[in-house]
Formats: structure tokens, sequence, C-alpha cells
């Protein structure tokens, strides 16, 4: 079946199973940068934003957000055009091999957009649906803190 | 794994929805995550109610009412003052699993699915919470009589509501897990009422048993030196029933020390 479904800013024709996760009709209509690791909502490699809201895709049956706006972590922001986000990821060291770079990417957004000045303590908290097995999560907690300072203008976030 | 003609039903109202659950293989579909986890291939057709307005937080008369839609996200998140019955659900439903899965949880499917590793029933029963529902017609029962009762005949959740705030309420809770993020393999939630030296209306809510649940009530009664429950739990990979009798017994005992103010 086909259904147009709103990713990333645009109306998109994509063909998909009635019975699809989100995951499977993002990937497998191109939005590859939406990656499957665990399908268990374990990993949150595969978050992406549901009207704003971070959910795991590997969860949802793609039909019942059909009507709503999906953003992956290339609605954010890519490699020509990097959100503030993502090139904290880069600039702090907090990728590695990448695989779960997507996800981290997508509760950061999440994070920041609630809580602007997070403290540490919230910082993990808030990233406590993602798993990363390779960069360890000192470098991404400073990803997080780095992109909040420059989201705030350049001032000292730590509390 | 889900048949290949599964059916989506969009639907208007709480009526269409429910002659919709009397044909055989209809299913609920809110949130999705208790659907996600079984893919029976028994499931001919999901009713999607993400369409009708359940997703309302409503405070009336010192009690908090969610429809069934709310996440459990949108209850922590809620702006408002909270009184301390709603802190104390708070605090017990931002443990269950992760932010982005508590981000699509919904309160009502929560309830509806209610497994064994449950955070959220275990804090509504600590409370009395009340559920309202739809088979036909609408009532409203206490949650514990929902469990026993409702629970596994076919309806549709419309509601939740308990108290925002109760005069000198005390709460305590503690669960066993591995790791911050694992599925708990037992929930201690002691709810009282601390007034000068005295806890009254005790109750204690411990799930993870053989039966899921087990409440026990006006425990001030029963409460003696040396005093043990004997819990029926399953043995599970991590812990052993023995094991698990003998910390939800110590989770108890610490809850009441902390709740009666000899522990701080």
């Amino acid at each position: 079946m086909k259904e147009i479904f709103n990713i990333n800013g645009k109306n998109k024709k994509i063909e998909l199973r009635p019975d699809s996760t989100l995951l499977e009709a993002l990937r497998d209509n191109g939005f590859t940068e939406v990656k499957n690791g665990c399908e268990e909502g374990q990993c949150g490699a595969c978050l992406v934003l549901v009207d704003d809201v971070s959910v795991n895709s590997c969860q949802i049956l793609a039909m019942s957000v059909k009507d709503q706006t999906i953003v992956t972590s290339k609605g954010l922001g890519d490699q020509h055009k990097p959100s503030i986000i993502q090139e904290a990821y880069v600039d702090a060291g907090a990728v590695q091999c990448g695989f779960c770079t997507p996800g981290f990417v997508i509760s950061t957004y999440s994070l920041l957009k609630k809580n602007p000045n997070p403290t540490e303590e919230e910082i993990k908290s808030a990233l406590d649906g993602n798993l990363c097995r390779c960069t360890g999560y000192i470098k991404i907690i400073d990803a997080v803190k780095l992109a909040a300072k420059r989201m705030n203008g350049g001032e000292d976030n730590e509390k | 794994m889900y048949r290949d003609d599964i059916k989506w039903h969009e639907i208007k109202t709480i009526k269409q929805a429910w002659e919709l659950l009397q044909q055989e293989g209809n299913v609920i579909y809110s949130g999705g995550l208790g659907i996600n986890r079984t893919k029976s291939e028994k499931i001919r057709g999901f009713i999607n109610i993400n369409s009708l307005s359940l997703k309302y937080l409503n405070f009336e008369d010192n009690k908090v009412i969610a429809g069934a839609g709310v996440s459990i996200a949108e209850l922590i998140e809620s702006p408002v003052n909270k009184g301390n019955v709603y802190s104390y659900i708070c605090n017990l439903f931002s443990k269950a699993a992760s932010t982005p899965i508590r981000n699509r949880m919904t309160i009502g499917g929560s309830i509806v699915d209610f497994p064994i590793w449950s955070d959220i029933v275990p804090a509504l029963i600590a409370v009395n919470a009340e559920v309202t529902l739809f088979n036909g017609k609408e009532i409203t029962v206490n949650i514990e009589e929902y469990i026993q009762k409702y629970q596994k005949e076919l309806h549709i959740l419309l509601n939740i509501s308990f108290e925002n705030n109760r005069d000198n309420f005390v709460g305590y809770s503690n669960r066993l897990t591995q790791v911050r993020f694992d599925y708990p393999a037992l929930i201690v939630n002691i709810t009282g009422i601390k007034q000068d030296i005295s806890l009254n209306n005790i109750k204690v809510v411990v799930s993870g048993t053989k039966s899921k649940v087990e409440v026990f009530n006006n425990m001030e009664n029963k409460i003696k030196d040396n005093f043990k429950l004997d819990l029926d739990f399953i043995k599970d990979v991590r812990f052993s029933a023995d094991y698990k009798n003998k910390i939800a017994n110590v989770y108890i005992e610490d809850g009441l020390k902390i709740m009666n103010g000899r522990v701080k």
C-alpha cells in the first residue's frame, strides 16, 4: 500500500505494509539515517520525532502516525547544513562508529527544547533511552553540554 | 507475526470503537507498545483510537483526571502545582522504562496491558485510583476491582483518576532491578497517613508475584515485631523466588521505618 506521510517537512508518498513499523517504513523508503539497532525499544538508535516528541520508531506501527509530522535526525540538519547539536557531537568527539548518533541527536534535541540549560544529571536522565557501545558516554555528555552552551549564545551552562 | 491482511479502522466515536471491538480479532491501538510485543496472528484489525479525545489532563476538586491517551511523560511533565499524591505518582512513573518509551506509553495502555513488570498499575493501586471504562455503558470502578473483574473483558478504558493531595500523606517505593533501565523483578509501594507519631491507613502493594500484584490494607493492625509477609514470587533468570521474598520484606521494613520518620 502507498500512503502520504509528512517526513522532515515534506509530504512524501511511501510504500509500506499495514503492519510496518515506523522504522521499517522509513528505512524501506530511503530514510536510512534511522538506524535499526535492537527492535525492542531498548537502544534508541531508531529514535525519531513524532509531532516533536522523541519515540522509538521500532515500537510504533507506521500507520498509527500517518497524520502526524515525523522528523529524523537528517530533518534537523545534514552534512551540508548541520544543526548546532550535530556540530557539537562532531566537535566534542562524541561520534565513533556513528551508529547510535542519530538517536542521541534526537534525544538531545528533545532535551534542549524542554530544558535549554540542563545539569549533568538531567542530561544523563534524558539519554536513558540511548545506548552507545563504543564511544562511551563522557564525550556524548560533553557534546550535549556544548550544544546547550552554543544554543544559549555561548554562555557557560554549568550549574 | 501479524497477518498480511490486517486492517486499520479509523474511528470518530467511542461507540464506533466499541462496535468494532466486539468483532473477532479487532484490538484497540493507542501507543502500540503492548501490541508490538506480541505481534499476534490473531489480530485482524487495529482500532486506532488516537483520533478520539482521550488526551486530556483535568484537575477538579482535588482530583487528577487523565484521559487514557495521555502519555506517561505528559502526566509527569504537566506544569500544574502538584499535590503530595500526584508527586508520589510522578516519582514512581518516572522510573518506568526510558524517556522515549514514556513519551509513547499511554496511561490507558499501561493499565489495560498490565505486564508483571508494570511500574504504573502498582503505583495507581497504592493511591486508590479509579478507572472509568466503556463496556456498553460508562462505569467508574476502583483500580483493584478493575483488575479483578474488568481487565480481561472487552472494554475501552476512558480515563483514570486519583487524589491530587491528601492531608498527612506519606509514601515509599522501591524496586528490584539489576541496572537503572531494567524491568523490575518486584516493586514495593507503601502509602499511609502520618499523624503525630502514628502511621495509619497503611497500604502495602507488592508486584512481581505469581498473581502479579498483592495488596495489603490497614497494615498498622498487623505489623508486629519480626513481622514478615510470605509472598509467592516467580523465579526468573536474575533472582530466585526466595530471594525476592526476602528483599520485598526488607523493602517493607525499610519503608515503614522511613515513613515513621525513624530513618531520614
